[in-house]
């Protein structure tokens, strides 16, 4: 892990506009991508992790505001989209241009990137769509995306983003959107394209079981900032953060490796247009001190490793 | 590697919903005619006098006259029996006499209806292509300045009498510039024949045209530029600029590709308004068509005329929409015509 | 409904739009009043040019009628329609939606054929077609108008009646044993409202742009000056004296321009969820 990091965040903060009155959706987040690490990022719908997927492909709304730095020290500059970042959204049913062929839509990334005819990226799409598993894709590539199911969508949304083979793949939720079997199909295809591949992935999801089957590591999110990362193992052994504990408890207790929202942690995420003054977590922290309610606790460790609690001993 | 394990084969999606509606709207077309049919009959019914006092109104006659002509015309019948003769006559393509050409409706509107087809046809495709056009430029960059511009000028457009702004582009035109002829559908007396005679005719059309079109221009490029602004904020939209596309190719096949289609559906729905719209054009630009042929029937008090043009124009505007439909059809690769299985 | 007034008048154009409709109206209501001239009476030379002789600001037409009167005879002509019009348009619409939407089964089908059959026609032609059986008064001309616009408003009002209907406080109110007409009438009508309302700029702008259009084919009420009918009389001279044509274009699109801004700022203020861009 010495090598030099493909994505290196420092005190990012992002702020968008809401309905509400503008939402400071991350509030300093400090993080490191190796390349062709597969790291997972969990948090609850809130907590800013599409947010920063967002900042990373460069996606975010004109308005945002950002403060902190975004550094992808092995490019020297921020990736190119497409051909060096790829990202793959939630909804499957919506990811796709209903009124374009998916040999279009994944033959395109290839014209544009590789300088390739259409001829040519349509035969290399057929290759692609055989690779992430839709059967006879010489028959199916001058198809609309209505004709296939949500699975194979994702299979299709997936080909798309891997197509000019980037350095660095973003996934957001891909798999909240499917049936419970076809879940753990898609996660296994992600992580075999990107290790076969020596891709980077960064996985958001909210489902910390899910999260285990292709992790190297694990960061938490809660409210805007991370809370702890680890490697997958030690993280889910012997998770240090009351947050990270409530959810492996959570994930132990329905004993299952398949998705569902996290409901069992008492209380509700907190209002993101309101800046907690001390730790977010504290409100619906069983173990919370007094100074939780009002001192920030400060991050302990690197990019790489660490968490943010009064209660963990640095 | 991991080969669809657990999915199933996708079955043949169900129709799409607007082909339901465009077989919905032909099994319920003839029903529709036949209400428009007996709402026109009853609305000239009313109407005072009829078209023997009309006839007669510029000669004068005596009783015995009018009671032949009535007789000879059917108008002597009572209104029930009248309304059935004229529906069996409809079967066989009889709309009646007109009594201001002293000629049968069916030839009278046959006649006329080229040139308020040719219209019609020529001001929609100026409409979809300026409107969609500038549509397109104005979504391109919501909020920008091109964007303001071209909406501000949708905005008046939207709100010219059609018939006012028909004045101005022929006092600039034609008058001032003389660069296109005034009124009329093809010069009078010049003889053209063949391609020289098209020509001539789609010259005489370029200011009627625009004029019916513009209007319409203004509705198409509002409904792009917010079908557009919609499309900016869809998922497929975020997935085809992470892929890095050119920005072209974005907007042009990516965000407009997903406007057009509503854009086509009121195309269609328009129809009927524009038919309308090409009274007011074709009496300002004297076209002898559809549209001023009612409005003469209407100063001439040339009701079963009047009846005639009511019930080809209802008709008219059926078979537009079935057209659109099938259009949308065709446009709109969810919609699946043929059984062609995955 | 204060706030969404509050969120009408954020927006300076549709406010400024409804000040000059505002302003319209008092002139055309006050107009014996702020500009006492007969606009019938042959009061000055014909053919004045506009902005020479104060007596006649906006010149006069080709018989000698002072066109600034005329213009404001027009605007209540033209207001007076259009106002008539879309309330008879949309009270006609409400009904038949709300009885088609009520009723459902097979008067929703007869009632939506007949709909559609009016839809079918051409707005424009039946309304020539009523002002010629009718004559050409500005009752006629009200009916004509009303007579094609009501089958919108009438889809939208069954449409939100349909969807109304399944609703929980609706089917309390069955439970309750509220007579039906009174759950029409109190609870379904009033919701079905909002969607009514912003119909009726779009409403009140053809109605004002076909008032035109009749009385510029000749078909307007032969004894009231109106927009379309000055513009129809100074086409004759349409070259040589072009201001008599374009003075009351300019009074024709500026007003529909207003109600449309007046309508899409009310529209926006009635349904802020709609995003904008």
């Amino acid at each position: 892990m010495s090598a030099t990091p493909l994505v290196e965040l420092a005190g990012l903060r992002v702020r968008l506009p809401g309905p509400r009155g503008p939402v400071e959706a991350l509030r300093g987040v400090d993080l490191v991508l190796g390349p062709g690490e597969r790291l997972v990022l969990v948090g609850e719908s809130g907590s800013g992790k599409s947010t920063l997927l967002l900042t990373l492909a460069g996606l975010l709304p004109a308005e945002a505001e950002l403060a902190g730095t975004v550094r992808f020290p092995a490019l020297g500059r921020p990736p190119l989209r497409g051909r060096e970042l790829g990202l793959v959204l939630q909804d499957p049913f919506a990811s796709l241009h209903p009124m374009l062929t998916v040999g279009e839509q994944i033959a395109e990334v290839l014209v544009t990137h590789r300088g390739q005819g259409w001829r040519a990226a349509r035969a290399a799409a057929i290759g692609l769509l055989e690779r992430v598993g839709i059967t006879r894709p010489e028959r199916r590539v001058d198809d609309y995306p209505h004709r296939f199911s949500g699975g194979q969508r994702q299979r299709i949304a997936i080909a798309m983003a891997v197509a000019a083979g980037p350095r660095l793949l973003l996934a957001d939720e891909p798999t909240s959107a499917l049936d419970t079997v076809i879940q753990a199909q898609i996660l296994e295809l992600l992580s075999s394209l990107v290790r076969e591949r020596g891709t980077a992935l960064l996985l958001v999801t909210h489902d910390l079981a899910l999260a285990a089957h292709c992790a190297d590591r694990i960061a938490v999110l809660y409210a805007g900032r991370i809370v702890e990362v680890a490697p997958a193992g030690p993280l889910l052994q012997r998770p240090r953060h009351p947050y990270t504990r409530a959810l492996v408890a959570t994930a132990r207790d329905l004993g299952r490796l398949g998705g569902g929202p996290l409901t069992e942690i008492p209380g509700l995420p907190p209002d993101p247009t309101a800046t907690p003054a001390g730790c977010a977590f504290a409100p619906r922290c069983a173990h919370a001190l007094a100074r939780c309610g009002t001192e920030a606790p400060a991050w302990s460790g690197d990019g790489r490793a660490g968490v943010a609690c009064h209660l963990v001993p640095p | 590697m991991a080969r669809e394990l657990s999915e199933p084969a996708v079955p043949r999606p169900a129709p799409h919903p607007s082909l339901v509606l465009a077989r919905r709207r032909l099994l319920q077309a003839p029903l529709v005619l036949l209400i428009v049919l007996l709402g026109a009959f009853l609305l000239l019914e009313l109407a005072p006098g009829d078209a023997v006092d009309a006839y007669l109104a510029g000669l004068g006659g005596d009783a015995g006259l009018v009671q032949e002509l009535r007789a000879r015309w059917g108008l002597d019948r009572a209104a029930p029996t009248r309304f059935l003769l004229y529906l069996l006559g409809l079967l066989t393509g009889d709309l009646g006499w007109s009594v201001a050409f002293d000629r049968p409706v069916r030839a009278v509107v046959l006649e006329r209806l080229p040139v308020t087809l040719a219209l019609m046809a020529s001001a929609t495709l100026l409409a979809f292509l300026v409107g969609s056009g500038l549509g397109v430029l104005a979504g391109a960059r919501p909020g920008s300045l091109a964007d303001r511009l071209l909406s501000s000028l949708a905005l008046v457009l939207n709100a010219m009498p059609s018939f006012w702004l028909g004045l101005v582009l022929a006092l600039v035109f034609a008058v001032k510039l003389r660069w296109l002829p005034l009124a009329g559908i093809e010069t009078i007396g010049a003889g053209h024949t063949g391609l020289a005679r098209l020509l001539d005719t789609a010259r005489h059309l370029v200011l009627p045209a625009t004029t019916l079109g513009l209007v319409y221009a203004a509705l198409y490029l509002r409904m792009m530029r917010a079908g557009m602004v919609e499309a900016w904020r869809s998922d497929h939209v975020r997935a085809a600029r992470a892929k890095g596309i050119s920005r072209r190719r974005l907007v042009l096949r990516h965000v407009a590709r997903s406007a057009v289609l509503p854009v086509v559906t009121v195309l269609g729905l328009q129809s009927a308004t524009l038919l309308g719209g090409s009274v007011v054009v074709e009496s300002v630009f004297a076209v002898p068509g559809l549209g001023r042929l009612a409005l003469e029937a209407v100063v001439q008090r040339d009701l079963a005329l009047l009846l005639g043009i009511l019930v080809t124009s209802a008709l008219l505007v059926v078979l537009v929409n079935l057209l659109i439909d099938l259009l949308y059809a065709r446009l709109d690769p969810r919609v699946e015509l043929g059984a062609r299985g995955p | 409904m204060s706030r969404a007034l509050a969120r009408f008048a954020r927006d300076p154009a549709p406010l400024a739009a409804a000040l000059l409709l505002l302003l319209l109206a008092a002139a055309a209501a006050l107009a014996p009043l702020l500009w006492p001239v007969d606009p019938d009476a042959v009061g000055g030379p014909p053919l004045a040019a506009p902005l020479a002789d104060p007596a006649h600001p906006l010149g006069t037409d080709r018989l000698g009628r002072d066109v600034l009167a005329r213009l404001l005879q027009g605007a209540r002509v033209s207001l007076t329609v259009a106002l008539a019009a879309t309330a008879a348009a949309l009270g006609m619409g409400a009904l038949v939606g709300l009885l088609a939407g009520l009723a459902g089964g097979w008067t929703d089908e007869i009632v939506m054929r007949v709909t559609d059959a009016f839809q079918t026609v051409p707005g424009f032609l039946l309304a020539l077609a009523l002002v010629s059986v009718l004559g050409p008064t500005v009752t006629s001309i009200v009916v004509a108008i009303a007579a094609s616009a009501w089958t919108g408003p009438a889809r939208l009002v069954r449409a939100e009646i349909a969807s109304l209907r399944s609703r929980d406080f609706v089917a309390a109110a069955v439970v309750l044993g509220m007579p039906r007409h009174e759950i029409a009438l109190r609870l379904l009508l009033p919701n079905a409202l909002p969607p009514i309302l912003a119909y009726a700029g779009l409403t009140v702008a053809a109605a004002i742009l076909i008032e035109a259009a009749l009385s510029f084919l000749g078909l307007g009420d032969p004894n009231r000056a109106s927009w379309g009918a000055m513009i129809a009389e100074g086409r004759a001279v349409l070259v040589s004296e072009p201001w008599l044509s374009i003075v009351p274009g300019l009074a024709l699109l500026a007003t529909v321009l207003a109600v449309n801004l007046v309508g899409e700022g009310l529209n926006e203020a009635l349904a802020p969820r709609r995003a904008r861009p």
